[in-house]
């Protein structure tokens, strides 16, 4: 029996996204004529500037569309939303304890922060849906230094359109969303670093 | 080799000067998983639950059995508590649970719930339910989308590809059973999680460890098609008696033992068991090495038993979604599976007992009790 592999490893269009196939499984009748399909769309992925298959999935944020609009308080009570970070470039990262990709990553995130300094990047680390205990207590265990910031409802995920954790939303220094990156990522590798200088710019 | 042929090597081997003992592996792995509907088995299961650190006024409840069939008889419950405390229901699936209130003033809120229950195991040829059809409604009510169960898009896709040039409902369920189990191997698209909902699940290809409800993923996959399907959430209660590690849990220790099982309507046969995610897990987790085909001795046996039957070391809450929990401030739970409970700053984590710290443990009771 053929099962549909790349429709469940890698589908070919879903969300609009086009993503590049991790590998070429095809064997029924179709599928010379898919590889060529396929072929050709991993190329125009690679132009675009898409990663292949991977730990996490990078996406270009539309160019005509803004950002949403948004506020949260952290864990000390202050209020954030875009004005407070007016002027830097953002990374948004959305997350949960309860999730490991997400606590993988917060390491990394927190290098980040700490390389470009607080005055170029504002690093927000948006906890979804949890009590404020809970996320308090994940960055007193980690010695989590970022701003976290609650999400009790999940309003901000959902005015963002977030529903893959970790997710993180990069913003250039003039408030425009340029990339979404959905899964976890090595922020202190070479495409995070070129992502980010991106938004330095 | 098989039984016979391995003894009549050893007769003509006797006759020789010298015995050559030879290793038969596959002989010496070949594990045996054959679950049948016999006596009833009865449980008496205690869940104790404390509150470390009140603030202001909390509320609890706790799951108690609620599913009544012909391999399960849920009895009597009993609790104390330095709360007040009254069973409840979820209106809409019959959910039953003891809901507990403690007063702002109490320095240590804590309740215990003990549980009595019969249980059997269940076969695929002994499943000629006695009701072979479903009314509309319940056509209706059993194929529906819910919060964490969407039926359309990825889900829908996926079991259309599934299940391509599958004829009957029979022939589909097996093909989506045999997909669940394959599919848990494939490296994630996505290192992410999703909430629980099986279409962000499918999206990032994140079909395995806790950011994976496959049994859902089966259910949803089903109920697209048109085939009426359920999850059943419950609690594994003791070790298999067929010395699978993983198809059971620690008596002495079960907070952490709770497992969702599902069932298919099939015509003329009625609700059949099926539990592909233990499959997986058998094959991921049972030996050291990760077992990539359902062929291999120790996968084989639980591969074919667990579509259509399981165990009955094994208790079910309930079947409900979209859970609303009496006179709670809260949303609605996807399921209701473990203690959940709640205070003015918001719902307690179920995953993370530290300031909501319960435990769990089970017996079995003599025969006829």
């Amino acid at each position: 029996m053929l099962m549909p592999w790349t429709l469940l490893r890698c589908p070919l269009a879903h969300n609009g996204v086009m993503q590049p196939p991790c590998d070429d499984l095809m064997q029924d009748e179709h599928g010379r004529a898919r590889r060529r399909w396929l072929l050709r769309a991993a190329s125009f992925a690679a132009a675009a500037g898409w990663p292949l298959c991977g730990r996490a999935e990078t996406e270009r944020w539309p160019a005509r569309a803004a950002a949403p609009a948004w506020n949260a308080a952290d864990l000390e009570g202050r209020g954030w939303d875009s004005q407070a970070v007016r002027g830097r470039a953002v990374l948004l990262n959305f997350w949960a304890s309860w999730c490991e990709p997400c606590r993988s990553e917060m390491p990394t995130l927190q290098q980040l922060a700490e390389f470009h300094g607080v005055q170029r990047l504002a690093v927000l680390a948006i906890n979804f849906k949890e009590p404020q205990a809970s996320a308090a207590r994940f960055a007193r265990n980690t010695a989590l230094s970022l701003p976290v910031l609650l999400d009790p409802q999940g309003t901000v995920a959902k005015a963002w359109g977030v529903k893959v954790f970790p997710t993180t939303v990069l913003i250039d220094r003039n408030g425009q969303p340029r990339w979404r990156v959905r899964g976890e990522m090595d922020w202190t590798g070479r495409e995070a670093q070129a992502l980010v200088d991106g938004l330095l710019a | 080799m098989s039984f016979d042929s391995r003894r009549r090597f050893l007769q003509t081997g006797a006759a020789g000067a010298t015995a050559c003992v030879l290793p038969l592996p596959v002989f010496a792995q070949q594990r045996n998983f054959d679950p049948q509907p016999g006596p009833w088995r009865s449980f008496e299961i205690t869940t104790r639950v404390e509150v470390q650190q009140p603030q202001g006024a909390t509320r609890l409840w706790l799951p108690v059995p609620s599913v009544n069939s012909d391999w399960q008889q849920s009895l009597d419950n009993s609790w104390s508590t330095n709360g007040r405390a009254q069973l409840a229901s979820d209106r809409h699936d019959g959910a039953r649970m003891l809901e507990v209130e403690f007063a702002p003033g109490e320095a240590k809120p804590q309740v215990e719930l003990t549980s009595r229950v019969r249980t059997r195991s269940r076969a695929l040829d002994a499943a000629a339910g006695p009701q072979a059809r479903l009314d509309a409604a319940d056509l209706h009510y059993w194929t529906r989308p819910t919060a964490l169960l969407p039926t359309d898009g990825i889900v829908r896709q996926t079991a259309l590809e599934a299940t391509r040039g599958a004829a009957t409902d029979a022939q589909k369920v097996r093909r989506l059973y045999d997909w669940v189990v394959t599919n848990t191997y494939r490296e994630p698209k996505v290192r992410g999680c999703g909430e629980g909902d099986i279409k962000t699940m499918l999206e990032t290809g994140n079909l395995g460890g806790k950011c994976a409800d496959l049994n859902a993923v089966f259910v949803g996959m089903c109920r697209s098609l048109g085939i009426p399907a359920r999850d059943v959430y419950g609690l594994r209660l003791a070790p298999s008696a067929f010395g699978y590690k993983e198809l059971g849990g620690n008596p002495a220790s079960l907070k952490g033992a709770q497992h969702c099982r599902a069932e298919v309507f099939l015509q003329g046969r009625g609700w059949v068991a099926m539990d592909p995610a233990d499959v997986a897990k058998v094959m991921r987790l049972e030996t050291p090495e990760w077992i990539k085909t359902t062929g291999h001795p120790v996968v084989a046996p639980v591969n074919k038993a667990l579509f259509g039957g399981w165990e009955g070391n094994w208790v079910a809450w309930n079947t409900a979604h979209d859970v609303a929990l009496p006179h709670s401030a809260g949303p609605k739970l996807g399921f209701f599976m473990y203690p959940a409970g709640e205070n003015a700053q918001g719902r307690f984590d179920p995953y993370a007992p530290d300031d909501f710290k319960y435990q769990i443990t089970a017996r079995d009771l003599p025969a006829g009790t």
